[in-house]
């Protein structure tokens, strides 16, 4: 038995039960899969409409409707990498990998675009900031992510890893690390409860001597910059 | 920068703050502050701890080993603040300079709270061109090179061992009668010695006021140094003449083999060794060479009753 109770209009597709429909190689008069998917209602079960007719040409009209174009795929994001911001550099970017849908493919991000990309297709150069990249394929369908691309200024040596702020390092790190921090204004409170060695830019440099660009941590006004409660720490910042 | 325990070393740091440099509190284990160049914004800030230092070692375990060596301190109240570092293995501070400060070294035994001693060796260190002037805080306003006070009810468990070696003290002025290259001020009213202090191979020049201050139950020896044109320009009133050796208030000195020279010329007399006030004061002066310098007001020895 069937439950019509409900009102739904305007609708391709309609599941209405915990079960599958089944609805692969349709025409719904449009290409993309958003457009698609805003005809389907589904309040139980599932809809597979994937793939889809991509368009509506009758190709044999004496035999009812018969078109073999059944192409239409959702495209897919399938990884966006961002390569950080570390010491000494100045910019990011971020790969994208992407598939399905159908070429040509567009791409655009927090500040740009690019048409005609092939996947995988890399952002730069890109700022410190959180990026919305979205993949746009022939038929209108579209993948969006967002992706954050950081600056790293904090290295763990010892681990081959990168952190956005030295607390952030001394979280992530082990006892005995060793934590190189860049050259410029850190603005942070730090609060060292591991066993660590802090190094800043003008490690082991006199700190009246001539020195290079330095490694600063401001607590702001009022307040402690660095609060070690370490058992073994080595500080040589600025 | 504070800090909670130890096994900590902070080195090559240029720190340039507008309150404490370096504060190592409540030290466990051995904690070395070295090769730092610390400028301080102000030598007093608004709040309750107004007078600002470049390092502060309040408070270690005994057998805590603490280092504090060759630190460029500038323009705080104080250079380095020593309180309640054990009185068994030494704070070293050693090697490193403190100018445009009022004192260079205090080693206190309350920090407005407990009594708790410290036994310091203060080794060559270059602590030069004092500067500073409070008078809105009468009990600190002096210059020093080195200050070690022990308060009301102190005794030797809770005092202060004091070294100092090979120590250049430079340039104190006459801000106040207490400033001095070297005071040490006992307040305890023990009737034992609640500061030991010895001072070897010492340079105290050109300190307007006195060269050593003891007052109270300071035990003081003071051996080859040389005390070269101190108390020429002293405070003056009530009888604060210059001197170059004083013990007030119960204090000793033992000066051996010192090379003393009077300034040419000074504002106030100035005497050598002076006896001051209190009783039980004690001066042995022998070996030493005191050169008058052709100054008209100079004074080999004082033994003065009273003074204030």
């Amino acid at each position: 038995m069937n439950d019509l109770s409900a009102s739904f209009s305007n609708a391709a597709i309609v599941n209405r039960v915990n079960t599958n429909i089944n609805a692969e190689c349709n025409w719904f008069g449009a290409t993309s899969y958003a457009a698609i998917n805003g005809e389907i209602n589904v309040a139980a079960g599932t809809v597979d409409f994937t793939s889809w007719l991509v368009n509506g040409t009758d190709e044999q009209l004496a035999a009812g409707f018969q078109n073999t174009s059944c192409s239409g795929t959702p495209v897919e994001i399938t990884s966006s990498v961002p390569t950080h911001i570390l010491c000494g550099a100045t910019i990011g970017s971020i790969e994208v990998t992407f598939g399905s849908g159908t070429s040509p493919y567009d791409i655009s991000w927090t500040g740009g675009s690019a048409s005609g990309v092939t996947s995988p297709y890399t952002i730069t150069p890109l700022l410190a900031g959180n990026y919305t990249v979205t993949i746009t394929d022939a038929n209108l369908s579209t993948a969006s992510t967002v992706v954050a691309v950081n600056y790293q200024p904090v290295t763990n040596v010892t681990q081959s890893t990168y952190h956005t702020s030295i607390q952030a390092a001394i979280d992530a790190s082990s006892n005995g690390d060793v934590l190189q921090v860049c050259a410029g204004t850190h603005t942070e409170n730090v609060n060292v409860n591991k066993s660590v060695t802090l190094k800043g830019n003008n490690f082991g440099t006199d700190g009246c001597d001539t020195r290079v660009a330095e490694s600063i941590i401001d607590g702001g006004a009022g307040s402690q910059s660095l609060s070690p409660q370490v058992a073994s720490l080595l500080m040589d910042l600025d | 920068m504070s800090s909670g325990v130890g096994g900590i070393q902070i080195s090559n740091n240029m720190v340039q703050v507008d309150a404490f440099g370096v504060t190592a509190q409540s030290v466990t284990a051995n904690y070395t502050i070295d090769h730092n160049c610390i400028d301080l914004n102000n030598q007093v800030i608004p709040g309750p701890n107004p007078t600002i230092a470049g390092i502060v070692i309040a408070g270690a375990v005994t057998g805590a080993v603490i280092n504090d060596d060759d630190n460029n301190i500038t323009d705080g109240f104080y250079g380095h603040v020593v309180y309640g570092a054990n009185t068994t293995t030494a704070v070293n501070i050693s090697n490193g300079s403190v100018s445009g400060s009022l004192q260079g070294v205090a080693i206190v035994n309350t920090l407005g709270g407990p009594l708790a001693g410290s036994n310091v060796q203060v080794n060559n260190m270059n602590l030069h061109s004092f500067a500073g002037n409070h008078p809105s805080m009468p009990a600190v306003n002096f210059h020093a090179g080195v200050y070690a006070f022990t308060a009301a009810t102190s005794n030797s468990g809770n005092g202060i061992n004091l070294s100092i070696t090979g120590t250049t003290i430079d340039g104190t002025q006459s801000i106040t009668q207490s400033s001095a290259a070297i005071y040490l001020a006992d307040f305890s009213g023990a009737s034992s010695p609640v500061q030991n202090v010895t001072v070897d191979e010492n340079t105290i020049t050109n300190n307007a006021n006195r060269g050593v201050d003891a007052r109270g139950q300071v035990s003081a020896t003071v051996t080859e140094s040389s005390f070269m044109n101190n108390g020429g320009s002293a405070f003056g009133t009530g009888g604060n003449n210059g001197f170059t050796f004083i013990a007030q208030q119960g204090a000793s000195i033992s000066a051996t083999n010192n090379f003393i020279v009077h300034p040419a010329s000074s504002s106030t007399s100035v005497t050598a060794f002076l006896t001051g006030n209190g009783s039980g004061n004690s001066i042995v002066a022998s070996d030493n060479s005191v050169l008058m310098n052709g100054n008209a007001l100079e004074v080999l020895l004082q033994i003065l009753p009273e003074i204030p």
